[in-house]
């Protein structure tokens, strides 16, 4: 992991707004996409992908791997992603520490696994098996999780660092996801990031949330809070950041906000500013 | 009880909105068929439970939010009725495929055109949405859709009143990579 380049910011590709990062190619270095939108895809949108890559470094971000699933990795599926980094040559690629099938049944999102040495060999296994057909790093992100399991053995922190070390992958640290969980599970995400191995950060996510209840939501679909900010800027002073990617699906403001939140990324990295004050 | 048991489980009851109304109401009996034990099934209902229906709702209303993406004319004409039938439809199918979202759209579509209660002029509506999905995403050289009312005022953004009974057929043509779209 410590070879990769520095990608600098940039944003995950979404069809509603090609035009304007076409527009706006100066303010962003690269583009992560999200795999499985071209999987099995018609001709039209693997002559986007072509146009994608030769016009910015891009990032494959897929959805379904289901690293966590006990019954094993999906091998047509493996397939299909092993392909579409073949094609794209990223620097890496990324999944989630989660499963997302069971039993024939697809979840259609990212469940969390219980912390248990059982699950660390799940995720070990299923990884290596990935990496025996895919030789490009890998990175695994946090996701949001509602569900405590009293099964779990170790903390989320231990689990990840294990996986980890265990597997040599680097850490895509959800910004947002981890500031909401901070705030729904109630826990110190400061805290978290000294246990979590920092100096396996390879990229950020970021974007904002909202709340619906006394639960915060990864709707991807907000601006990014000050308070996301805060967890950026202390994630960008403790260790060196080779990506940051602003993760908007929805809600789709005028596109300078976009640009904005960018420039707002950027000048945290480069000026890496110390950390905000608890 | 291992984690491919318990994922088991949990899958099912993530997507399975039946299945989680009898295993809350009964965990020992609903959890049979996964060979859990009472304990390990009461101790999923009661330590998860609330948890469970929370991440059970979120993915609900993904897919209401994917599918409405996907359906936008249906979703206008059907008001807040889309969100009612979208539920009733989402507690018996749950989307497998790769293109999750889109399979969600097609079958969602098949449930309106079944559904007793929705009317001639949306289900031409939604005929029409699935057929274009369909071309697109298949990247089709030609799909037609025939049509029982000209609802062309609802796809220029007119009132639904404004479109006439009358039959019609949506065309789709694709030449030389660039589609084009007309009604006869």
């Amino acid at each position: 992991m410590n070879n990769l380049p520095n990608l600098g910011v940039g944003i995950g590709f979404r069809p509603n707004l090609k035009t304007d990062i076409f527009l706006h190619r100066g303010q962003i270095d690269f583009l992560e996409i999200t795999t499985d939108h071209f999987i099995n895809a018609p001709k039209a949108k693997r002559d986007e992908l072509e146009l994608l890559a030769a016009s910015f470094p891009l990032i494959p971000h897929s959805l379904e791997l289901s690293l966590g699933s006990a019954e094993g990795i999906e091998h047509d599926y493996l397939e299909k992603v092993a392909e579409i980094v073949e094609a794209v040559q990223p620097a890496w690629f990324s999944d989630h520490i989660c499963f997302t099938r069971s039993g024939g049944v697809k979840i259609g999102h990212l469940a969390p696994v219980p912390f248990t040495e059982e699950a660390l060999r799940v995720f070990v296994k299923n990884i290596e098996a990935v990496k025996r057909r895919i030789s490009t790093p890998l990175i695994l992100e946090n996701i949001t999780r509602n569900v405590v399991y009293p099964s779990s053995e170790m903390s989320e922190t231990v689990f990840i660092r294990r996986v980890l070390e265990a597997t040599d992958c680097g850490l895509l640290l959800d910004a947002t996801n981890l500031y909401i969980n901070s705030v729904n599970l109630g826990f110190d995400w400061r805290q978290y990031l000294d246990e979590v191995p920092m100096e396996r950060v390879v990229q950020l996510h970021f974007v904002g949330s909202h709340r619906h209840g006394n639960r915060l939501i990864d709707g991807h679909g907000d601006r990014t809070e000050d308070e996301i900010w805060e967890v950026f800027r202390e994630v960008a002073g403790r260790t060196e950041i080779n990506g940051a990617v602003l993760e908007r699906d929805e809600n789709f403001p005028d596109f300078g906000e976009l640009v904005g939140e960018l420039a707002t990324a950027r000048s945290i990295i480069s000026t890496k500013a110390p950390a905000f004050a608890a | 009880m291992g984690l491919k048991e318990q994922q088991d489980v949990l899958a099912r009851l993530y997507t399975d909105q039946a299945f989680a109304d009898e295993f809350f109401s009964d965990p020992t009996l609903a959890a049979g068929e996964y060979s859990l034990s009472k304990d390990e099934a009461d101790s999923i209902a009661a330590s998860a439970g609330e948890e469970i229906r929370l991440f059970a709702g979120s993915l609900i209303a993904k897919r209401l939010r994917e599918v409405e993406k996907l359906l936008p004319f249906t979703r206008k004409i059907l008001g807040e009725d889309f969100v009612d039938l979208f539920r009733r439809h989402a507690a018996l199918f749950n989307p497998v495929s790769v293109k999750k979202h889109l399979e969600d759209a097609l079958e969602f579509g098949k449930y309106l055109k079944k559904d007793s209660s929705t009317d001639r002029l949306t289900k031409d509506v939604i005929a029409f949405e699935t057929a274009k999905l369909r071309h697109f995403a298949n990247s089709r050289r030609f799909t037609a859709c025939s049509l029982r009312h000209d609802i062309r005022p609802i796809l220029d953004g007119q009132a639904a009143d404004l479109a006439r009974k009358r039959r019609t057929l949506a065309v789709w043509l694709r030449i030389k990579e660039k589609h084009r779209f007309f009604f006869i």
